[in-house]
This record gives structure tokens, sequence and C-alpha cells, in this order.
């Protein structure tokens, strides 16, 4: 698909959503996820040759596979926290949306927990004690 | 050599995982993530600076902390809580089936204990109570065996003296028989001393009932401890329960009545 095809199906639901909204508000927000998900899936799969690129230069230049896994998975648990967000967000229901961006930075913050105590011990054992 | 290979490595190293930062940074969603993945991304390239110190210092780093992020993903939250919680249920559905094996094998045991001391016994069981316990190592072991046994009917009669009863009742009853018959025709022919030896047979019948009546309780109480040990050592021999876990229960015979 092209960036014209993505613009046109946007605008089209916007319209869409903008005539519908008067009389039926119900069905302007299911179109909206609608066309928000079916935008995101049909690009997340994009997604894939940028990764394979970035495999690639982990794997030439020899940094640890885990430093790569571990960025890769903080990046999908980014997106999916704010897709899910976004979608909530659409609904007016704002506070969940926080609470769902919340629960994906604490799964970040964890996933930094051990990068962090390994600095942390290695720098304790460079202080003379 | 070795150190230009190494300082040339590690160079390598700093330039990839600053361009991976860079590049999650592109990629990432929105202003709100920016912070967090920016720390964990920081902390990288942090590491990859520090990989020389960290190598030297404590030897493969790499491996530990490739262990401690399994770890973080693959335990998921209370996973140990959850664990607990499967365990006790598979416990509790272990013993519900333990519980039903003791059951149907206690029920069996039974079955094949009243068969046995039925057709060995000649007499009705009345009921047959099997207490299981559990050993040490899970296993089912007899605990105790309770026999009831039918109060046996035949046997009230007053033939009851003799210890094995079938034999000897029928003669008991033939003795007492001629007697009584033989003593009516004498005196109907003879007269005085007869009615007088009559009268004696009758007091020696009434004295010798009443022995019988007496010596009724006791052999009964013999024979029931004979029979007790009759069926234990029956059980014993038939389905190895050891005899002092046997307990043989004999009714009460209204012999009287």
């Amino acid at each position: 698909m092209d960036i014209l095809q993505i613009v046109g199906i946007g605008f089209l639901a916007t319209v869409l959503i903008l005539i519908i909204r008067e009389q039926k508000p119900m069905f302007a927000y299911l179109l909206a996820v609608f066309v928000g998900v079916a935008i995101f899936l049909a690009f997340v799969g994009k997604i894939d040759d940028v990764i394979s690129v970035l495999d690639e230069l982990a794997d030439r230049s020899g940094i640890p596979t885990v430093y790569l896994k571990t960025m890769l998975k903080i990046i999908g648990i980014a997106y999916v926290a704010e897709f899910g967000a976004q979608i909530v967000k659409d609904a007016g229901l704002e506070s969940i949306a926080s609470k769902i961006e919340f629960a994906g930075k604490m799964l970040i913050l964890v996933m930094a927990v051990p990068i962090i105590s390994v600095i942390v011990e290695t720098v304790l054992n460079l202080l003379p004690t | 050599m070795g150190l230009m290979d190494g300082l040339s490595n590690w160079l390598r190293q700093i330039i990839a995982v600053i361009l991976l930062a860079s590049l999650i940074d592109l990629i990432l969603p929105n202003r709100t993530m920016q912070r967090y993945v920016r720390l964990v991304a920081g902390l990288f390239i942090l590491m990859t600076l520090a990989t020389p110190i960290l190598q030297w210092m404590k030897g493969d780093f790499t491996s530990k902390l490739t262990a401690s992020l399994d770890v973080v993903e693959h335990s998921p939250q209370r996973a140990s809580q959850q664990l607990a919680m499967i365990e006790e249920e598979g416990a509790k559905l272990r013993n519900k089936h333990n519980d039903q094996a003791a059951q149907l094998v206690s029920a069996k045991l039974e079955a094949a204990i009243r068969s046995e001391v039925e057709q060995s016994e000649q007499r009705g069981v009345r009921k047959v109570d099997i207490k299981l316990e559990r050993g040490k190592d899970d296993s089912l072991q007899v605990a105790k065996v309770v026999i009831l046994l039918e109060p046996e009917s035949a046997r009230s009669s007053s033939s009851s003296v003799s210890s094995s009863h079938k034999e000897v009742e029928p003669i008991a009853e033939v003795d007492i028989h001629i007697e009584v018959e033989q003593w009516p025709k004498d005196q109907e022919t003879s007269t005085g001393p007869t009615s007088e030896s009559a009268s004696e047979s009758t007091l020696e019948q009434q004295s010798d009932q009443a022995v019988i009546a007496d010596a009724d309780q006791e052999p009964e109480k013999q024979i029931d401890r004979e029979t007790r040990l009759r069926v234990s050592a029956l059980i014993a021999s038939r389905f190895g329960i050891a005899t002092n876990i046997v307990e043989v229960k004999v009714p009460a015979v209204d012999v009287e009545k």
C-alpha cells in the first residue's frame, strides 16, 4: 500500500466519522477503531525490514544479542501500549488510557532493571572499599 | 595486535549500539514512552562503553545479564503463587483419587472376606468393617477388620452344649427323647416303686435341663471364642491380615427365649 492510499483511507474515514458522529456517536467510534486497527495492521509488517536491518547491524558489530532483543521488546511494548491507549482515548476515557500507558512504562522499566543492577554492581566493585 | 583487535571491536560495538539507540528512538510512537526508552538505550550505551572494564572486573557478564533478563521475561507476576496454587490443587486431586482407590479396595476386600467367611462358617455375616490407614510412603494398610457375624438361629436350641454343633445336636435330642418315651410305658405296666422312680426321673430330667441351661452360657462363650479364632485365622491365611487387627464379633444369642 502506498502512502496516498493510506492518506485517502484516513480522509474518507474522517469524513464518514464526522458525518455519523451527529447521529450515532457509537458507530463513529467503532469506525475510528476499525480504521485505526486496519492501518496499523497493514503497516506493522513493514517494521520487519527495519528490524532485519537492525539485526544485521548488531550481528556485524558483535554487540550481544541481548541488547537488540531487549530493545526490540521495549519497542513492541511501547507500540502496543500506545495503540491501546489511543483507542481508549478516542472513546474519551483519558483515565484508562493513562493507566494503559502507565502499565507500558512499568514493563519497560522492568526490562531496565537487570542492566541497572549490573552497572551498579560494577561501579560498586570499582570503588575501593 | 590483540590490543588493536579488542579496541576496534569495542569501537565497532559502541557505534552499533548508538546507531541502534537512535533508530529505536525514531521508531518510537510518541513522547510519553520516549523518556523511558531513552533511559534504557542510554543504559545500553553505557554498558557498551564500560564493556572492557566489566570484562576485566567480572569476566563473563553478558551471560549473567542474559540470564537475569530471561528471568524478568519468563517470570510473570505472582508466578510462584500460581505454582503453589496449582500444586495444592494437584495434591487435592491426588488425595481424592487415593481416597477413591481406598474405598474401592475396602469394598472389594469386604466382599471377599464376607464370602470367604460365609463359606467356611456356614453362617451369615452381618457386617464387615474395614479400616484402612495410609502408611508413611502413601501406601494403604489395613488397620482394622471388624466382622460381625449373624447370630446363629439354629444353634439357639438347647443342644448347643456340643462344640461341633452339627454332629452332636441330633444325638442329644434322641437321648432325651428315649428317656421320656420309655418311662411312661413302664409306668403303665408297673405300680408303686415305678411311680417313685418316675418322679425321680422327672426330677433328674429337670436337673439335667438346669445343668444344660447352666452350661449353655459358658460353652456359648467358648464357642464364640473358637469361632473368632477360626475366622481370624482364616482371614490371616487367605488375605494376609494379621490376626491381632481382626476383630470378630458374635452377637449374643438369646438361648432362653
